[in-house]
């Protein structure tokens, strides 16, 4: 066989095994291996630390899999009948699951995996959903029949700008796009950049996924990438090992893997691999919103057993203390977190929506603690475990929505840690002094109206004080943070203000926390006033931060998303609700005899 | 008055309508775009908002930062007592008020626009973003061509049935714009849905609904010069924004083009592109760098040449022009060919105004709200030292 011959037989050899075992037939082979038996720790946490580039970035395999699977499944985990015994349910991890996709596709293939919110979606593309329930799970086996149009119909209305799609084309958009994904994935391993390329300019290649390695090989053009190549050929030999059981394979792969991983031995680009698999693993964010969570079922306790509250005391209790280190461990927590994205990624802690949240969040809590501090009010411990826990509820929720990777590589004109460190960790404190003086204005509105401490004035007075305090610390933050926004687009664009969305959205924080100060300073509003306008300025900052990147318009347009809305206005309606029966209360409290409720 | 002008009251009131136009404007982004939404809500003294039907006046982004530099000034800087307490304050008013000078400054004497060009071209000028004219370029005796410009304001608010008559003292005819479309389409005889626009040459002019962004309309008109009494007939053409060839047309035996574009300035210096480089995030058509290497040329005999690096967040600044690498193309060109690179040009007096007015707020800022947390945090140690001693509603009777 000529040499032309033999590496074009090599190239395709990949494609070949692959398409053999796994590609190319609608239904999984009965006489296939079959996995009879768990993926090994071992196994599992070598696979884990395999480099991949993707996205731009070299990650975990791990990382790959999680969201891989978060975005097709919509859940961290997949749990289904157990093959074996259907009685059984089995649970696989994002780790497990990418093994036996890449490794038994047979199996893989057919596991209830794509999440289905509407089989009308399905019928649409012409597909006969039988028993099948309105929301469901379907394997790619089942959409395999419907693949080719399901790929046709979700390209076709992709065209259709996010915010005009109906929740059904939406919903095919999406299908389409995880089914073809996944598609190449099983079939090909394409989209899993494994292999380094020898270039050294790595922008200009990037690492080789198996069929485009194999396409290099094919035509001659993989000079330098031996060592790729015998890697590629292992895959082979690992597919023919898996008859042998699963300790066989796994010394193979254990050793195939070793050649992988060795491929980037040399090169800074997989320093952080251990880091951020010990990052994922430890689930800082999830730790503290437990502890969060307990530290506001203490701080409820905390805040009952105190009589007077609105007198300042001289002595804390025992458990004043501990309610206050339950904020302070799990605030620790959190930042531990940050501070390790901030290494991961070479950046300051935020850049991307996902990190505002987990910033805000830590601010707001460690103002609510400092606020405590100084005015050792259990109420403000309280807020802070509340606002704590939401904000991890809420980081854990846009995580599993967007379902996309939460260190993604920035557009070129965000590559400035000097003005993601001033302009947008500045005004991201802003939002956080918005958050929390609407959480305090909240204590004040509902007290009030539910009669809750009336013989305590001392109380209220307090909290207007704070809510005073944290408007004034606002008023600071995101002033100076917008106008170094403004700084920063002079520098970058040419134009000190745009009126773009998001600069308007920093613009009205900065109105809300004027107006109120200077209302309170010209006498026209004392504490019921500022309570209300601070809820006001709480759907602001919602406005600003989450609002006007729906609105598909302006240079922070981050996409439509239907969930994301429907929570943002879920918002308003309670806030505005709180509004109303806020300025109810007002006036009934007002009409009340020898009230001195100015307002 | 002065006391209105000086009040509380006052500054409320503009802050609240600042704070509603900033809203309204904001969410018109979607249906009219930045540009239009611009005009309407921000940069305007007054603008109508139908309320039932009914067309209120409500006052522009314009007027009411007029207001509040008026407000600020008389009331948080003049009339505000000067103590220890108001320091701060008055620091902070004063860098509010610069910030509102450097807008006011920008809106009436700035100018902006892009340079495009390739890998080895030179530009002595750039090309408006928003801003229309009107060239006429007459050709001279001597070959060379002498242009007379009619700019945009001037007939960017025809509409379709309206004309508008240009005339110069050096020109032998008048020229008149009519059926005049801010977003146009030039298209042939028999393609689309013409009705009653006239046709010339075989092409028509198809009036488009304006494009949310303002860049992409592209003006269209019908011309015809008029020449003067007993100077030849009449010659009608169309002019399109598109930026290709003007329209050519003889009058009284001289030659004239008539072009519509975008607004040129001309540049006290010219550059030449010496290479444009753009880097993807590795396996990503996402760029994670693009910037350019031009050489700068100056004066008549380009003795003076500088050789500059430009790139995103590290602009050029040179004899009052501000330089960005703004952006590139052709966009998601993957072929091997070269890219063109997009300079984005400024020149504003009041470049660094809105820095040094931060630098100046940001001191205000610190200096009041510190001393506001010092006097909090006293006085909540005094109210615990004071809180064993019940009040006398909870003494005992």
């Amino acid at each position: 066989m000529s040499r032309p011959r033999i590496a074009r037989a090599l190239a395709l050899l990949f494609v070949v095994v692959t398409s053999a075992l796994a590609g190319g037939r609608s239904n999984a082979s009965e006489d296939a291996p079959r996995r009879v038996e768990p993926w090994p720790d071992e196994v599992v946490d070598l696979a884990s630390r395999i480099p991949v580039q993707d996205q731009g970035r070299i990650k975990p395999l791990s990382s790959f899999a999680a969201f891989e699977l978060l975005r097709i499944h919509g859940k961290r985990t997949l749990r289904m009948p157990d093959p074996e015994d259907p009685e059984e349910e089995i649970k696989l991890s994002p780790m497990e699951w990418m093994l036996d996709v890449l490794f038994y596709p047979e199996m893989a293939r057919s596991y209830p995996l794509f999440r289905v919110e509407d089989r009308d979606g399905l019928k649409a593309v012409g597909l006969d959903t039988g028993e099948k329930r309105k929301r469901d799970v379907w394997s790619y086996d089942e959409l395999f029949a419907v693949g080719k149009d399901l790929v046709e119909k979700g390209d076709k209305w992709s065209k259709i700008p996010q915010k005009d799609q109906t929740p059904l084309e939406s919903q095919v958009v999406i299908l389409a796009d995880n089914w073809y994904g996944f598609h190449l994935l099983i079939t090909r391993w394409d989209r899993l950049n494994l292999f380094p390329s020898a270039a050294s300019d790595t922008s200009v290649r990037g690492w080789l996924s198996a069929p485009a390695l194999s396409t290099l090989i094919a035509e001659g053009e993989a000079s330098g990438l031996d060592e790729q190549r015998a890697q590629l050929e292992g895959i082979a030999t690992l597919f023919d090992k898996r008859v042998e059981g699963m300790e066989v394979f796994a010394g193979a792969f254990e050793k195939w893997r070793n050649g992988v991983v060795s491929l980037s031995a040399d090169t800074d680009e997989t320093a952080k691999i251990d880091l951020e698999i010990a990052y994922y693993r430890a689930d800082f964010f999830y730790r503290a919103q437990v502890l969060f969570i307990l530290g506001f079922l203490v701080s409820i306790v905390s805040f009952l057993k105190r009589s007077g509250a609105g007198v300042v005391p001289t002595k804390l209790s025992r458990l004043h203390h501990v309610t206050r280190w339950m904020g302070i461990i799990p605030l620790l927590i959190l930042i531990a977190g940050i501070v390790v994205r901030c290494v991961l990624r070479d950046r300051p802690p935020v850049s991307t929506l996902y990190e505002t949240i987990l910033f805000i969040t830590a601010v707001a809590v460690l103002a609510a603690l400092v606020t405590e501090r100084i005015n050792r009010q259990p109420i403000t411990l309280l807020l802070a475990m509340a606002l704590g826990s939401v904000g991890m509820f809420f980081a854990g929720w846009y995580e599993e929505i967007s379902a996309a990777d939460t260190m993604p590589k920035l557009q070129a004109v965000l590559d400035t840690n000097f003005w993601l460190s001033t302009h947008v960790t500045t005004v991201s404190m802003g939002y956080s002094a918005g958050i929390l003086a609407a959480a305090v204005a909240h204590v004040y509105i509902i007290g009030k109206l539910l009669g809750l401490k009336r013989n305590d004035p001392r109380f209220y007075r307090n909290i207007g004080r704070m809510v005073y305090g944290i408007v004034c610390f606002g008023l600071v933050f995101s002033t100076v943070g917008t106008i170094l926004g403004g700084v920063w687009a002079n520098d970058s664009w040419g134009r000190f203000w745009g009126w773009d969305p998001k600069e308007n959205g920093a613009l009205m924080i900065v109105l809300v926390n004027l107006i109120i100060l200077h209302a309170r300073m010209g006498g026209y509003i004392r504490d019921w006033g500022l309570s209300l306008a601070a809820i006001f300025l709480g759907t602001v900052v919602a406005f600003s931060w989450f609002h006007v990147n729906l609105l598909a318009v302006g240079l922070h347009a981050y996409g439509f998303d239907a969930r994301l809305s429907t929570l943002v206005w879920s918002y308003y309606s309670i806030e505005w609700g709180v509004l109303g029966l806020g300025i109810l209360g007002y006036f009934i409290d007002r009409s009340r005899p020898n009230t001195p409720a100015a307002a | 008055m002065y006391d209105v002008l000086c009040s509380f009251g006052l500054t409320c009131v503009i802050l609240i309508l600042m704070f509603l136009i900033t809203w309204k404007g904001t969410l018109a982004q979607v249906e009219i775009g930045l540009f239009e939404a611009q005009k309407k809500y921000f940069d305007s003294a007054f603008f109508t908002e139908d309320l039932l039907g009914v067309p209120i006046p409500v006052p522009g982004g314009y007027l009411l930062m007029g207001a509040l530099f008026l407000n600020l000034l008389l009331g948080g800087m003049v009339r505000i007592r000067k103590r220890r307490a108001t320091a701060g304050i008055i620091v902070v008013h004063i860098g509010i008020a610069l910030m509102l000078l450097a807008g006011f400054v920008k809106m009436h004497h700035s100018t902006e626009g892009a340079i495009r060009f390739c890998k080895g071209q030179e530009a002595s000028e750039f090309v408006s973003h928003h801003e229309w004219q009107l060239a006429i370029a007459a050709r001279q005796d001597d070959d060379t061509w002498r242009e007379y410009v009619i700019e945009g304001p001037r007939f960017l608010s025809l509409s379709a049935s309206e004309r508008a008559t240009f005339t110069h003292d050096e020109l032998p005819f008048r020229v008149e714009l009519h059926g005049f479309a801010r977003n146009g389409y030039v298209r042939p005889d028999g393609v689309g849905d013409r009705t009653s626009q006239p046709v010339i040459d075989g092409f028509w002019v198809d009036r488009l609904a304006l494009n949310p962004e303002n860049e992409k309309n592209l003006a269209a008109s019908y011309v015809d010069l008029i020449p003067g009494d007993g100077a030849g007939e009449s010659v009608t053409g169309i002019l399109w924004g598109v930026g290709r060839d003007p329209f050519a047309a003889e009058v009284g035996g001289r030659q004239y083009t008539i072009n519509l574009r975008k607004k040129i300035f001309p540049l006290d210096f010219s550059f030449r592109l010496d290479k444009f480089h753009k880097k993807d995030h590795p396996g990503t058509t996402m760029a994670a760098d693009f910037r350019s290497w031009v050489t700068k040329f100056e004066g008549e005999s380009r003795e003076n040449t500088q050789k500059i690096e430009i790139s995103m967040n590290e602009p050029l600044r040179h004899r009052g022009y501000v330089v960005y690498q703004n952006q590139f193309g052709p966009p998601d060109d993957e072929s091997d060919g070269e890219f063109y690179s997009i300079l984005a040009v400024v020149e504003n007096p009041s470049d660094q105004w809105p820095l040094y007015s931060c630098i100046i707020i940001s001191i205000g800022l610190l200096m009041h709200f510190i001393r506001k947390l010092s006097l909090y945090a006293k006085a909540e140690n005094r109210a615990a030292e004071t809180a064993e001693t019940p009040e006398p509603s909870e003494v005992p009777t």
